[in-house]
């Protein structure tokens, strides 16, 4: 593709788009990321079309993803010529023929089975998303194009603006250019680190040694996070754009995405996307004849949570352990193969081309002082909204579960929300004023990270709370230090025995003391955030910990209290005299 | 970090030590052709998987051979990530995701249940070969259906531990279309 073709490319994808926007049937989208299948949306396309061309009806049935009410799934759309398009939830194979026998053939739009519609207004019964509870605190940037575009078309991404901005910083701007921009934008990593993107760039691009490279960290490996995957399934150009664009800024020339192996329909689309900006012109050498060369590998994860880590995602690229080094040096010096490289996670790469397109000054309007932009948070557990919501950095926590999450389901009632997932700390309900951006959650010992929620009622107790976040962190401790691997598996003893009502008093010191060692002493993030957990729920939870001590009770009737002393340590082979309760000497707290 | 499967005795190994298995896995190869022999190893085993149902050492001596790799590497990686399996596994691959909302929603009963339906424990192969069941740590960012299986890259849910048992009992093999 040379300069001048990229306009003409642009115009063909924009009049394919119009054609597919003023279709002069009835239009039909189907939720086909890994969410909608799981839930049966493959059926549920099968028995739309059967239908469609049974009765002979002129309709377009696209396939796209979740636009994030993952608790609708399977979700079906419906738009017929002078309606807007209306949401369904819940449209199992089964209930499609009823549902499109009154919609397209009874003009009925079936207001009882309806979400919302996509007007401004209600229509013929049924609520504009707009006054949704889950709509309306979005703001959609990262996830415009999901649920509207078929994630496997370059045209399609093209007319709704992929790239645009990826070719005004190859053709109008310098690397410096770039690299200022996304400075000043301040956007920081959205893997749950918070590192301003920037910075990493700008020392990339610094370092005199050649190749260059760039890895998008697609590894996004917490529980109950899934605002990558959707990313991905949904809408791949978007981030792969950002991926470009860093490319270009950093003068690297070859880029990796790597993705867990746990997310098969990502990697297939990544792909795809690659492909398709290979046959475009778009990627390989010489790019639109500016002598910018780069190329993109998608290279699969093998199923360890340690991979997300940024030097562990750099040796499973390099085909290796993902076990993470010491730093200094920073990946921006010494990353692949002891190259320069820049390893930016996915959602963080999505904002860019928004950056580039509409300045940074529009992008630091959004959010607040220490946090730019919006943020797409994964809602789980026992809440009724459990999908995504893209929402402005800041949002308060009460608003992101109780309005946007539609607050608690089976009239459950809320007992601790688990922030920034495995890694982040349980929070109670007094903390639920606080606003969620980098840095304002940890004085009540969680974070924000990757902004992934799991929320938790009554039935649910905080010492198996504890108990299940350190049985993972031991599972996927890599093994490299001591106080990860040895310290998760003996946090794991003790919380076995406060489990099983064997456990004292002493036994909660001895935790937190263990904890401040851990977070002390651990090479990597998986360490010194193992612990946090345990520190969170005993910081807002203590009561439940004193009645598994004291009392042997378990309030949420969720732990059996049977075990004596004897048995549990002859279940973990622990014997009672190797466990010392006295304060270690020379311990640094 | 990877846990290691269990092995059992007499389950049918597809890997013979053949010509043909060495094909098979020179055929592999081939399709990395062109890439860095490091960058493509991981791909590579998870394709040699998939054809035998595990890392076999005979196929993982043809990719050392091949592509100068260490074989003590190879099988650092192939023990370190939980996808790989030294010893064959079933027809059949069970996972019961514990994610922390499927765990809290009723996942290590259905663990039981599937458990003690199989005779099998986590990580463990039936003795006829059919079913392999292992617990995922991971998410299959589907946790709107919690609790859910994964059987056979087909996820399953939200599902009761009679229902579960059905399943075993009666495997699912309408194979729809899949991405």
């Amino acid at each position: 593709m040379t300069p001048q073709e990229w306009p003409q490319y642009r115009q063909q994808a924009l009049e394919a788009w119009q054609r597919i926007e003023e279709f002069d049937g009835p239009t039909i989208w189907v939720s086909t990321d890994s969410g909608g299948v799981a839930s049966g949306s493959l059926r549920t396309l099968a028995a739309i079309r059967r239908f469609v061309e049974a009765r002979g009806i002129n309709a377009q049935v696209r396939e796209t993803a979740a636009f994030g009410t993952t608790w609708l799934e399977p979700v079906v759309d419906i738009r017929i010529p002078g309606a807007p398009r209306v949401t369904y939830g819940h449209v199992h194979e089964e209930r499609v023929d009823g549902l499109l026998e009154a919609v397209l053939l009874g003009s009925d739009p079936r207001a009882d089975l309806a979400y919302a519609n996509w007007s401004d207004n209600a229509y013929q019964g049924i609520q504009p998303l707009a006054a949704t509870d889950w709509w309306r605190l979005q703001r959609r940037v990262l996830l415009g194009r999901c649920g509207t575009i078929d994630p496997e078309s370059l045209q399609e991404a093209v007319a709704n603006g992929a790239y645009d901005a990826y070719i005004k910083s190859l053709l109008e701007m310098t690397q410096d250019d770039v690299i200022a921009e996304v400075k000043s934008a301040n956007v920081r990593g959205r893997g749950g680190a918070g590192f301003p993107a920037g910075i990493k760039w700008e020392s990339a691009k610094a370092e005199k040694s050649r190749p260059k490279y760039i890895i998008v960290n697609s590894h996004e490996g917490e529980p109950n996070v899934f605002k990558d995957r959707r990313l991905m399934e949904g809408d791949p150009h978007g981030f792969i754009e950002g991926l470009l664009i860093c490319g270009y800024a950093v003068g690297a020339k070859t880029g990796y995405i790597y993705i867990g192996s746990e997310y098969p329909l990502a990697i297939e689309r990544s792909k795809l996307a690659v492909q398709q900006l290979r046959d475009a012109g778009l990627l390989g050498e010489n790019i639109l004849g500016t002598g910018h060369s780069f190329d993109v590998n998608v290279i699969p994860g093998a199923g360890a949570y340690i991979s997300g880590e940024a030097s562990a995602a750099i040796y499973g690229v390099q085909g290796q352990k993902g076990m993470p080094r010491t730093k200094p040096p920073r990946s921006a010096e010494a990353g692949l193969w002891g190259k320069p490289t820049v390893v930016n996670n996915t959602e963080t790469l999505a904002n860019i081309p928004h950056i580039i397109k509409n300045g940074s000054e529009w992008y630091t309007a959004i959010g607040t002082e220490k946090s730019k932009g919006t943020n797409v948070f994964s809602l789980a557990g026992d809440i009724v909204n459990v999908g995504l919501a893209e929402i402005d950095m800041g949002v308060t926590m009460q608003d992101l579960l109780f309005v946007a999450g539609g607050g608690m389901r089976d009239g459950g009632k809320f007992r601790a929300v688990l922030a920034g997932g495995i890694s982040g700390g349980a929070l109670p309900e007094s903390a639920l004023h606080l606003p969620n951006e980098f840095g304002s959650l940890e004085e009540e010992g969680s974070m924000m990270g990757s902004g992934g929620y799991i929320i938790y009622d009554e039935g649910t107790c905080m010492v198996d709370l504890a108990w299940y976040c350190t049985r993972f962190n031991r599972n996927e401790s890599c093994g490299k230090c001591v106080p990860c691997r040895v310290g998760t598996a003996s946090q794991l003893e003790m919380l076995d025995r406060l489990r099983t009502g064997a456990a004292t008093e002493r036994e909660l010191a001895l935790l937190v003391q263990s904890s401040n060692d851990i977070i002390a002493y651990s090479l990597c993030g998986l360490g010194q955030a193992a612990p946090v957990p345990i520190l969170s729920t005993l910081k807002h939870f203590k009561e439940e910990y004193l009645e598994h001590t004291n009392e042997k009770r378990c309030r949420a009737g969720v732990c059996k209290m049977h075990s004596t002393v004897a048995s549990v340590a002859k279940e973990f082979v622990v014997s009672p005299q190797r466990i010392d309760l006295t304060p270690v000497a020379g311990s640094p707290r | 970090m990877g846990a290691n499967l269990t092995q059992t005795e007499g389950i049918e190994d597809l890997w013979k030590g053949t010509e043909e298995d060495r094909e098979a896995v020179l055929r592999i190869l081939r399709g990395f052709a062109g890439m860095d022999p490091m960058e493509s190893l991981i791909p590579s085993l998870h394709e040699l998987q998939k054809v035998y149902r595990y890392v076999p050492e005979g196929g993982a001596r043809v990719i050392s051979e091949e592509w100068h790799i260490p074989l003590t590497d190879i099988f650092g990686v192939v023990t370190f990530y939980a996808d790989f399996s030294t010893e064959p596994m079933g027809r059949n691959q069970l996972w019961v995701c514990e994610g922390a909302a499927c765990y809290f929603m009723g996942a290590p009963e259905l663990g039981e249940a599937a458990q003690q339906r199989l005779g099998v424990g986590y990580n463990e192969t039936t003795p006829d070969g059919e079913w392999t069941l292992r617990r995922a740590d991971f998410c299959y960012g589907a946790c709107h259906l919690a609790p859910l299986v994964d059987l056979n890259h087909e996820i399953l849910g939200p599902l009761s531990e009679d229902g579960l048992r059905q399943i075993i009992d009666n495997p699912p093999h309408h194979h729809e279309e899949s991405h």
